[in-house]
């Protein structure tokens, strides 16, 4: 102890409480790394889960894509969904929203439960497979086009960031970016991410949006104007790299 | 937040080993309980402003992707410790790498305005120790930054440190000891240069 005087002491003990974050830290950084958590372990169990993707429910990635549903799913606020036909589904298929190319036949969609309408809370607990409906007879769903809703209650995350409004209004554009990407209209993904930037300048989804503006810019034919390698380089590990790297020609 | 349904987000994949699971928390309760912890150990461990952020973010991925590694052999706490100094380290890594220069000087303009709306928010005596803290830091090696700011901010005891640290507890002790003395030699540097009183 010996070796600090006086007066540094005196400016460690100010110091010590003077770095603290606030609440606003704390919500901000959360959103993102929840939105992270539920991207990338998504996609990681949608590259397990492989050809047999229909059958969800019985695929090894299952426990993970639960987790990476709940996360998600109460975070970005789309609690609606995940339990109608097993987590797991719901799970490969938000997986598959950014990782994969889509496929049109035989792949379930996140289901849709037949009365949500937007402002029903999600009442049943997610994971239970007793109440899961067979997945080859749910309906496919643009991913963009879901119903938004509280998240469940006994999620264990009660406290969702203030601003989760917000979050769901990115997440629907972004999504509805990703859903013209893939019905081949590249322009209007273009013209959504950059509706995007203009009202969610600082989003938590701002690394979708650049990695979904690339997309549609090299869907587009502008692969090298697009900005493709600098966003690989500074984002490697990004769920998106994938799909960047096929689309771009990189 | 402690009587919630423990694991949600994170055990899931983990159930299956067989580390007392009730012994290991819930993701989001880890989070919630020591973002703060994280937050500032991450500032002080040489991070710019515009770069906490990210990295805490970064830090908190690696404690979701391992947190089956956590079996209760140290704190939770000195586990985290350990996880922000390795992100901490790869980060300035990369920056030196970029600008062999000073590594805080060069952060990604995109994210720096983040960090400055955060102004009136902290009390501005303790806020300005806190600078001055960090800016005596910057000068200490990295290894004595480390030990520095795990005795001496946060508290914790040689064995946690060592722990965090993966030393043994003499290397410790006089790693320590080495980094008060640069700490004070710095302090006193800046004292003499711009005069700067602590009451």
């Amino acid at each position: 102890m010996s070796e600090l005087g006086p007066e540094t002491r005196a400016l460690l003990d100010a110091a010590r409480s003077g770095d603290e974050p606030t609440p606003e830290d704390h919500a901000r950084v959360k959103r993102r790394v929840w939105a992270q958590i539920g991207v990338a372990v998504g996609a990681a169990a949608g590259a397990s889960a492989g050809a047999a993707a229909s059958n969800a429910g019985a695929t090894g990635a299952k426990a993970v894509a639960a987790s990476a549903a709940r996360a998600w799913l109460t975070w970005k606020g789309l609690a609606v969904v995940a339990v109608a036909a097993g987590v797991g589904a719901g799970a490969y298929a938000l997986a598959r929203a950014w990782s994969a190319p889509p496929q049109s036949s035989g792949v379930v969609q996140i289901a849709s439960p037949t009365a949500a309408g937007s402002t029903v809370p999600a009442a049943t607990p997610p994971a239970d497979s007793a109440s899961a409906t067979p997945a080859d007879s749910t309906p496919v769903v643009d991913v963009g086009q879901l119903p938004v809703a509280a998240p469940p209650s006994a999620s264990g995350a009660a406290a969702a960031p203030a601003s989760s409004g917000s979050l769901q209004d990115e997440l629907a554009l972004i999504r509805a970016a990703d859903a013209a990407l893939r019905a081949g209209n590249p322009a209007r993904a273009l013209a959504l991410t950059d509706e995007h930037a203009r009202r969610f300048p600082r989003g938590a989804l701002s690394e979708e949006r650049a990695g979904m503006r690339i997309l549609a810019l090299c869907a587009m034919g502008n692969a090298s104007s697009s900005g493709a390698a600098a966003f690989l380089a500074s984002h490697a590990g990004s769920p998106l790299a994938p799909r960047i790297r096929t689309a771009c020609g990189l | 937040m402690a009587q919630t349904t423990p694991p949600v987000v994170a055990l899931a994949s983990r159930r299956e080993e067989s580390t007392s699971a009730a012994s290991v928390p819930a993701f989001d309760e880890i989070y919630d309980e020591h973002f703060a912890f994280v937050w500032r150990s991450v500032r002080r461990l040489g991070v710019a402003d515009g770069a906490v952020d990210d990295v805490v973010q970064e830090v908190f991925i690696v404690v979701h992707r391992r947190l089956a590694e956590f079996a209760g052999r140290s704190s939770l706490r000195t586990w985290l410790f350990g996880i922000a100094l390795r992100v901490v380290r790869d980060h300035r890594r990369t920056l030196k790498r970029k600008s062999p220069h000073l590594a805080h000087e060069h952060e990604d303009p995109e994210t720096v305005g983040d960090a400055r709306e955060r102004g009136p928010h902290e009390s501005t005596e303790r806020a300005e120790a806190a600078r001055l803290v960090r800016l005596i830091l910057d000068e200490l090696d990295d290894e004595h930054r480390e030990v520095f700011v795990m005795a001496e901010l946060e508290q914790m005891t040689v064995p946690e440190i060592a722990d965090a640290l993966g030393e043994n507890v003499n290397t410790v002790y006089s790693r320590l000891r080495a980094a008060r003395q640069k700490f004070e030699q710095a302090a006193a540097r800046l004292r003499a240069r711009d005069g700067w009183r602590m009451r």
